[in-house]
C-alpha cells in the first residue's frame, strides 16, 4: 500500500474505529500548538504579541494546529492497528462462523453441490427450511469445507479491515478444504453423517480462511504502518516546529523598526 | 603803502577775503610785481560762524586750493558756543554798552548752539568783545607785527557785511581798536583803515534771520558818528580797561558796495564780492604801480579831498566825507572762463559716464539711463545674490553642523550600545541623546552654537555688506564695461526684492509636515521597543535604537535647518534693513552724483551763455570766438578714450578712495568740509586733464586754441578793421565804468550847505585804466582811450600797467562822499525808523545797536534832517544861543538889539557879529539852511566849551520851562508838543 493509501485507510480505520484518546490527544496537541506556539512562543518574543492582528500567523497556527493533530491521529491509528489485528484474529473467524447467514448460505450452496448425488434422503432442503445436510463421503466433507472457505472469502469482503479497503488476500478454496478435512480428522467410518448448518468443517474452514486473510492483511499493512508512523511523527514534528519558527518570525516582523505611527 | 593786511568780518567778509585770494592767485605776475616792489600782505578771517570757511566754492581756484592758513582764521565760539552774559556784564570794558542784560539772555536762551551772530549787533559786539585780546593778538601780534620790518606802516583793508551780526557788530570797535594800536592813520606812511562794507536795502526774505536792514543803517550810523568823532566806544579787551575810545581819524575810508551799481544794474552779492576784491587788488595796484602820479593816486583814497573837507554841515560834524564806492570792468580774452567751461564739460562728461555709461557716438556721453539689459546690472546682481547666498547659514554651516551631528551621535550612540543599553529604554536613550544634542553639542549644546552664531550675527552682516559694497565698487570701477552707479539702487532694489522672496520660500518649508511624522514613527518606534523580550533583544534592539537615532538625526538636522533659516532670516531681516540703508546710501551717492554732475552741467551753461552773451549788463566784456569754442566742445565731448580716462581718474583718486574709507555714504552723507576736499581734488585732477585734453584736441582737430590769447593783438586787429567801429566799441566799454552803489546826485551838495563856493562837488571820481605792459598796441590804445575818458575837476583819470597780456582793467572809484550821497542810506533809514516804530519791546533798537546811545537815536543822522526837523534845532539852537555866555564877558553868544538878531563869532581881530534877522521870531520862521547849520555848529560848538555846572544850569532851565509851559500851554496842547520838539533838541545838543 502506499502512504497516501495508508493515510487514507488509517483515517478510515480511526473512524470506523474511533477511540476517544486518540480525539483527547488530537485536541490537547491542537491547542498546544494554537496557545503554546501562536501565543505564548510569540509573546516571548514580542511582549504585545498577539495572533489577531497577524492573520498569516493565525493560519500558519491553525495548520499546523491542524497539521499536528492530524499527525497525532495517525500515530494514534497506527498504534491501534497492531492491538486491533490481534484482536480481529480472536473475533472475525469465530463471527464468521457463528454466522447463521454464513452457515446457511454454506449449507446451501453445499447441498446444491451434492444433493445430486443423493443421500439426503429424509432431509429438507435447506431452501425449505432444512438446516442439516448429509455428508456421506470425505469428498462430501471436502465439498463442505471448501464451499465454506469459498463463504468465507465472500464475507471477509465486508468486514474490517478489508472493507477499510485493504486488499483481502484469500487461499484456495481446496487448499483451505484439504486442510480442513485433515484438521478435522473425521473418522471415515462415520459416513455418512448428518452434520447442522453449524458444523465442524465450516467453522475451521472459516477460520482458517479469515485468520490467513487477517495475517495477509496484516503482514501487508505493517509496513505501510511504519512508514506512516513515521510521516505522522514528521507531520507532528513539523506541525511544531513550523510555528516554532514562524511565529518568532512574526513576532519580530512585529517589532517595526520603522513602525508606520496610528493616525 | 608797503604792507597790507586783508580782514574780513563775519560772513560776506570771509568771502570777500577768498575772492581776494583768488584776485591774487589770477593776477600772479601783478603779484609778483608787487613783490618785486617789497609789497607784502597778509590775510585774516574773523568770524563766528565755520560755514563760508566750510564752502569749497569760496577757497579753490581751478583745482588749486586757496583755503586759509589755520592761523589766518579766527573763530570767535572757540571757547564754546555759549556765552553768559550776565558775567561778561561784569567787565569793565563790556558794562558800559551791554545795557539790559535780561534781552540778551532771553535771546541766548533760545539761540545756543546757532552759528554766528544771529543777525544781532550787540551780540556780534559781544562775541567781539569775549574775544578782543585773541583778535588783537592775531591781527597785530601775528599778521601786523611780522609786516612791519617791512616798514612801519601798514594799510588795513577790512571786509564787511553791515547786514549780519558779526561783521556789523565789531567794525567799530575793530577799527578803534587797531586805531588805538596804530594811531597814526597817513595812507601813506601809517596804518589807513579801509573798510570795504556791503549794504543793501532789497529784501531777502532767506536773509532775514533777525535785523537785516536794521543792522546796516545802525552800524552805517556808528560808522559816520566814529568817522564824525561823535562816537567814543569803549575799548574792548583787557588791556583798555573799557576806555574810550580817543583816536584821531579812526576810518580812512568807507567804500560801499550795494546791490544796485550806479549804472541802475542789479550786482548780485556774488558779484559784488568779486568786484569788491579785484577792484581792492586793483587799486593797490595801480597805487603802487608807479604809473600814477600822486595827483592821479590821491583821488583813489579820497585824501585829496579830505584833508580840506573831512564832513558836514560845518565845524561840528555829522556826516563824515569819508564814504565812497568802487567799481571794476574788464576786457578780455576769457581765458579762466573758457578753463573753467572746459573743466566742466570733462566733470559733466566724467559724471556722466561714472552715473550711466551710456555712449552716444555723436553726443558723448548721455545723462540717461541705459534700458536693463544693457546695463550690465544683472550680472551685479547674480554676483551680489551669489554672495549673499554664500554666506546663510543653510549653505556654509548646515552642512558642517549636520555631520556633526551624525558624527556626534554616532558616539554616543557606540558609548551606549557598549554599555548594553544600560537602563536606558528607547525614550531614555532618545532623552540622552536630545540631552547631548541640547547641552553638548560641539560644546555648547545647539541653542548655544546658534546663540554664538546670533551674538556674530551683526558682524557675519558687516561681512556680509562689506563684500557687497567692494562687489559694487569693483564693478563700478572695473576698466572693461563699468557700471554705472545709478543702476547700483536698481540693483539693490532687486536683490531685497530677491531677500524677500527667500525668506517668504523659507516660511512655506515642508519640513514641519515631515517632521511630525518623523516624531510619530519615533514615537510607535518607542511603542516597538516596549514589544521587546529577552528572546528580541539580540534581534531588534540595536536597529530600532539606530532607526530612533537616524529619526533624531533627521529631526535635528531639521532643527538645524530651521534654527539656521532662523538666523538666516534674523540676519536677512537685518540685511534688508541694512539694504534699504545700503540702498539709500548708494541713492544718496547717486542723488549726489547727479547734483554734482547738475551743477557742473549747469555751471557749464551758464558759462558758456556768459561767455556767448558776454554778459555786458555787469560784467566784464569778453573777446572770443563761438564758432571756435563750440567746435572745441563738440570735439572734447566726443574724446571717448580721453574721456574714459579722466572718469577713471576722477572715480579711483577722489570717489573710490573714500568710499573704501567710509562706504558710499562717503559721497551721499559728504560733509561740507569733506566736499571742499573732494572738489579740491577733483579740481586739481580735472583742470590738469583738461588742459592736456585741450592741447589733444586741437592738436588733433586742427581747432585754435580756446584757451589763452592776445587780447590786445586781437583788438589791434578790429581796430585795423574797422576803427570807427572799435571806437564806439571803445567808448561803450569805458563808458560801461561804474562803481557799486547807486549815488542819488539829486542830494544838496555840501558846498551849498556851507557857502563855499571853493568847494568841489561830491562825490569825486577816479578812473584809471590798466593795459597789457609791453604791448606794440598799448600805447596806441591809451591814446585812443583818453579822449574817451570823462574829464572835470571833479574826475580824476591815469593809466597803469599790468603783466596779463589777456587783460585790459577799468578801475573806477567814488570818493569824497557823505553816506546820504548813496540811495541805499535812505532806503535803510526808512526801514530802520519803520522797524523801530513797530517795535514794542524795543528789542530792535537794543540788538541793532553797539550801546544805549545807540539805541535812544543819540547819534548823528545820516541823512540831512527834514524841514521841520531843521528848524526845530534851530529853535533849540537859538533857545541855547541866547542863554550860553561868551568866554570873554561879551555877553550870549546871541543877542538881540533895535530890531536885529546877532550870532557872535570870533574872528581873527575879535568878535564879528552875524545878522540872523530881525528877530528871534523872525529868525526861527525865515532862516535859510545856511543860516540854520552856521547858527547850530556855532551853538554846539560853544555848549562844548560850557563847563558841567553850566550845562547842568541849562538843562535846570528847560526842565523849568518845560514845567511851566505844560501848566500853563497843558500836555495835550499843539504849542506843548512843539516845545517838546525843540527841548529834544535843545537835550541833544546838550548831551553831546
Amino acid at each position: 500500500m502506499s502512504l497516501l493509501e495508508l493515510f487514507e485507510y488509517t483515517l478510515k480505520f480511526n473512524l470506523a474505529a474511533p477511540a476517544t484518546a486518540t480525539w483527547i490527544y488530537m485536541l490537547l496537541v491542537a491547542v498546544f500548538v494554537v496557545l503554546g506556539f501562536g501565543l505564548a512562543w510569540g509573546k516571548m518574543w514580542n511582549r504585545e504579541w498577539t495572533l489577531g492582528g497577524h492573520v498569516g500567523s493565525l493560519i500558519i497556527v491553525l495548520l499546523c494546529a491542524l497539521g499536528a493533530a492530524y499527525g497525532v491521529f495517525n500515530l494514534q491509528g497506527a498504534s491501534r492497528m497492531e492491538n486491533w489485528f490481534q484482536q480481529q484474529r480472536l473475533t472475525l473467524a469465530r463471527s464468521i462462523a457463528d454466522s447463521s447467514r454464513f452457515n446457511r448460505s454454506v449449507l446451501l450452496s453445499t447441498w446444491d453441490q451434492i444433493v445430486s448425488k443423493g443421500g439426503q434422503e429424509g432431509l429438507s432442503p435447506p431452501i425449505e427450511g432444512g438446516n442439516e445436510i448429509r455428508l456421506g463421503s470425505p469428498e462430501d466433507a471436502f465439498a463442505l469445507a471448501s464451499t465454506a472457505a469459498e463463504e468465507t472469502r465472500a464475507t471477509l469482503r465486508n468486514k474490517p479491515p478489508f472493507s477499510l479497503g485493504v486488499p483481502i488476500s484469500t487461499r484456495n478454496p481446496t487448499d483451505i478444504a484439504t486442510e480442513t478435512v485433515d484438521t478435522v480428522r473425521f473418522d471415515a467410518s462415520r459416513y455418512p453423517t448428518i452434520v447442522a448448518s453449524t458444523n465442524e468443517w465450516s467453522s475451521t474452514a472459516a477460520t482458517l480462511q479469515a485468520n490467513h486473510a487477517l495475517d495477509t492483511a496484516y503482514a501487508t499493512l505493517k509496513p505501510g504502518t511504519q512508514s506512516l508512523k513515521t510521516a505522522s511523527l514528521i507531520l507532528l514534528l513539523s506541525s511544531l516546529l513550523i510555528p516554532a519558527l514562524a511565529i518568532p518570525m512574526s513576532a519580530l516582523a512585529d517589532i517595526k523598526i520603522n513602525p508606520t505611527p496610528k493616525r | 603803502m608797503k604792507n597790507h593786511l586783508f580782514i574780513g568780518l563775519g560772513g560776506q567778509g570771509g568771502k570777500s577775503i577768498a575772492e581776494l585770494l583768488k584776485v591774487f592767485q589770477q593776477r600772479d605776475e601783478d603779484a609778483k610785481s608787487l613783490n618785486k616792489q617789497k609789497i607784502k600782505w597778509d590775510f585774516l578771517y574773523i568770524d563766528s560762524s565755520r560755514d563760508v570757511t566750510n564752502s569749497r566754492e569760496n577757497w579753490t581756484h581751478f583745482g588749486k586750493s586757496l583755503k586759509l592758513n589755520p592761523d589766518s582764521f579766527l573763530y570767535l565760539k572757540d571757547g564754546g558756543e555759549s556765552l553768559n552774559p550776565a558775567n561778561l556784564a561784569l567787565r569793565p570794558d563790556i558794562q558800559p554798552w551791554i545795557g539790559s542784560v535780561s534781552v540778551l539772555e532771553s535771546f541766548l536762551e533760545g539761540v545756543q548752539g546757532i552759528q554766528g551772530a544771529n543777525q544781532r549787533r550787540r551780540f556780534g559786539r559781544l562775541l567781539f568783545a569775549n574775544n578782543a585780546n585773541r583778535i588783537r593778538k592775531a591781527i597785530c601780534d601775528d599778521k601786523i607785527a611780522p609786516m612791519l620790518s617791512n616798514g612801519n606802516q601798514c594799510a588795513i583793508h577790512i571786509f564787511a557785511s553791515l547786514a549780519g551780526g558779526t561783521g556789523s557788530g565789531s567794525v567799530v570797535d575793530l577799527v578803534t581798536m587797531l586805531r588805538t594800536k596804530y594811531p597814526a592813520a597817513s595812507v601813506d606812511d601809517g596804518f589807513p583803515i579801509f573798510l570795504y562794507l556791503y549794504a543793501t536795502s532789497d529784501d531777502f526774505q532767506e536773509a532775514q534771520v533777525g535785523y537785516f536792514h536794521q543792522n546796516q543803517y545802525a552800524a552805517l550810523r556808528d560808522l559816520n558818528a566814529l568817522a564824525c568823532g561823535r562816537l567814543k566806544p569803549h575799548l574792548l579787551g583787557s588791556d583798555r580797561g573799557g576806555e574810550p575810545f580817543s583816536g584821531d581819524e579812526p576810518i580812512t575810508q568807507i567804500l560801499l558796495s550795494t546791490s544796485l551799481n550806479d549804472r541802475n544794474q542789479n550786482i548780485t552779492l556774488q558779484k559784488q564780492h568779486k568786484i569788491v576784491a579785484e577792484a581792492a587788488f586793483e587799486r593797490i595796484f595801480s597805487y603802487c604801480s608807479g604809473n600814477l602820479n600822486e595827483a592821479q593816486q590821491k583821488p583813489l583814497t579820497g585824501e585829496d579831498r579830505l584833508a580840506s573837507y573831512p564832513g558836514e554841515p560845518l565845524g561840528n560834524l555829522l556826516r563824515s566825507f569819508r564814504f565812497g564806492s568802487l567799481g571794476m570792468r574788464r576786457w578780455e580774452v576769457p581765458t579762466e572762463e573758457v578753463m573753467e567751461l572746459l573743466a566742466n564739460e570733462l566733470y559733466v562728461s566724467s559724471f556722466r559716464r561714472i552715473l550711466y555709461r551710456n555712449w552716444d557716438s555723436k553726443s558723448g556721453f548721455l545723462a540717461d539711463k541705459l534700458p536693463r539689459a544693457q546695463s550690465d546690472s544683472a550680472s551685479l546682481l547674480q554676483t551680489l545674490a551669489s554672495t549673499l547666498e554664500s554666506r546663510l547659514i543653510q549653505k556654509n554651516r548646515l552642512t558642517e553642523l549636520s555631520e556633526a551631528v551624525v558624527d556626534d551621535f554616532s558616539k554616543a550612540h557606540e558609548g551606549i550600545r557598549n554599555t548594553g543599553y544600560r537602563d536606558l529604554d528607547l525614550e531614555g536613550y532618545e532623552m540622552r541623546l536630545k540631552d547631548r544634542y541640547n547641552n553638548a553639542f560641539m560644546g555648547t549644546g545647539v541653542s548655544g552654537v546658534f546663540e554664538s552664531m546670533a551674538d556674530k550675527r551683526k558682524d557675519r552682516l558687516n561681512e556680509i555688506l562689506e563684500s557687497i559694497k567692494l562687489n559694487i565698487i569693483e564693478a563700478w570701477t572695473k576698466a572693461d564695461r563699468p557700471l554705472g552707479l545709478s543702476y547700483v539702487s536698481d540693483v539693490l532694489s532687486e536683490l531685497q526684492e530677491l531677500v524677500r522672496k527667500w525668506l517668504a520660500s523659507w516660511g512655506t518649508a515642508p519640513e514641519e509636515g515631515a517632521d511630525q511624522a518623523l516624531r510619530m514613527r519615533m514615537q510607535a518606534r518607542i511603542f516597538e521597543w516596549s514589544k521587546l523580550t529577552v528572546l528580541s533583544v539580540p534581534f531588534r534592539r540595536e536597529a530600532l535604537a539606530s532607526a530612533q537615532r537616524a529619526d533624531l538625526v533627521s529631526l535635528f538636522k531639521s532643527d538645524l535647518k530651521r534654527r539656521a533659516v532662523a538666523e538666516d532670516r534674523h540676519l536677512m531681516d537685518l540685511f534688508i534693513t541694512a539694504l534699504g540703508n545700503l540702498d539709500s546710501s548708494y541713492r544718496q551717492a547717486t542723488a549726489k552724483l547727479e547734483e554734482w554732475e547738475k551743477k557742473v552741467s549747469g555751471r557749464r551753461d551758464a558759462l558758456r551763455r556768459d561767455i556767448s552773451s558776454r554778459n555786458q549788463d555787469s560784467s566784464n566784456r569778453y573777446e572770443i570766438s563761438n564758432e571756435v569754442l563750440d567746435r572745441y566742445l563738440k570735439a572734447q565731448r566726443i574724446e571717448e578714450a580721453t574721456l574714459n580716462n579722466a572718469a577713471d581718474a576722477l572715480l579711483k583718486k577722489t570717489i573710490k578712495r573714500r568710499i573704501e574709507q567710509r562706504g558710499i555714504e562717503a559721497i551721499g552723507r559728504i560733509s561740507s568740509q569733506e566736499e571742499i576736499e573732494y572738489w579740491q581734488e577733483a579740481d586739481e585732477e580735472i583742470y590738469d586733464r583738461a588742459k592736456h585734453l585741450h592741447d589733444l584736441v586741437i592738436e588733433r582737430e586742427a581747432i585754435p586754441p580756446v584757451l589763452g590769447g592776445d587780447l590786445m593783438g586781437k583788438l589791434r586787429e578790429r581796430c585795423l578793421d574797422n576803427p570807427e567801429a572799435f571806437q564806439t566799441e571803445l567808448h561803450e566799454f569805458i563808458e560801461s565804468a561804474t562803481c557799486s552803489a547807486k549815488i542819488d546826485y539829486s542830494q544838496l551838495q555840501p558846498k551849498d550847505l556851507r557857502g563855499d563856493a571853493n568847494m568841489p562837488l561830491m562825490p569825486r571820481k577816479a578812473l584809471v585804466v590798466g593795459l597789457p605792459r609791453g604791448h606794440v598796441f598799448s600805447s596806441e590804445l591809451k591814446e585812443m582811450i583818453k579822449p574817451l575818458m570823462p574829464a572835470g575837476d571833479n574826475t580824476a583819470q591815469g593809466f597803469y600797467e599790468h603783466d596779463d597780456p589777456s587783460q585790459i582793467r577799468l578801475l573806477s572809484v567814488m570818493s569824497f562822499m557823505a553816506a546820504r550821497f548813496t540811495l541805499v542810506v535812505k532806503e535803510l533809514e526808512e526801514k530802520y525808523a519803520q522797524a523801530l516804530g513797530a517795535n514794542i519791546g524795543n528789542d530792535t533798537a537794543y540788538f541793532t545797536n553797539i550801546d544805549p546811545t545807540g539805541e535812544k537815536n543819540q547819534r548823528p543822522d545820516l541823512l540831512l534832517p527834514s524841514p521841520e526837523e531843521t528848524r526845530s534845532a534851530m529853535r533849540a539852537a537859538l533857545w541855547l544861543g541866547v542863554r550860553i555866555k561868551l568866554a570873554d564877558d561879551s555877553g550870549c553868544l546871541i543877542q538881540t538889539a533895535n530890531d536885529r538878531v546877532v550870532l557872535l563869532r570870533k574872528g581873527e581881530e575879535g568878535l564879528e557879529p552875524m545878522l540872523l534877522g530881525e528877530s528871534i521870531t523872525s529868525v526861527e520862521q525865515r532862516a535859510d539852511i545856511r543860516t540854520i547849520y552856521r547858527v547850530v555848529d556855532e551853538v554846539s560848538s560853544a555848549v562844548a566849551l560850557q563847563s558841567q555846572q553850566q550845562i547842568e544850569s541849562l538843562r535846570v532851565e528847560v526842565a523849568e520851562i518845560d514845567r511851566k509851559l505844560r501848566d500853563e500851554l497843558g500836555p495835550a496842547s499843539p504849542d506843548y508838543a512843539a516845545w517838546v520838539k525843540d527841548r529834544k533838541k535843545i537835550n541833544e545838543m546838550l548831551n553831546r
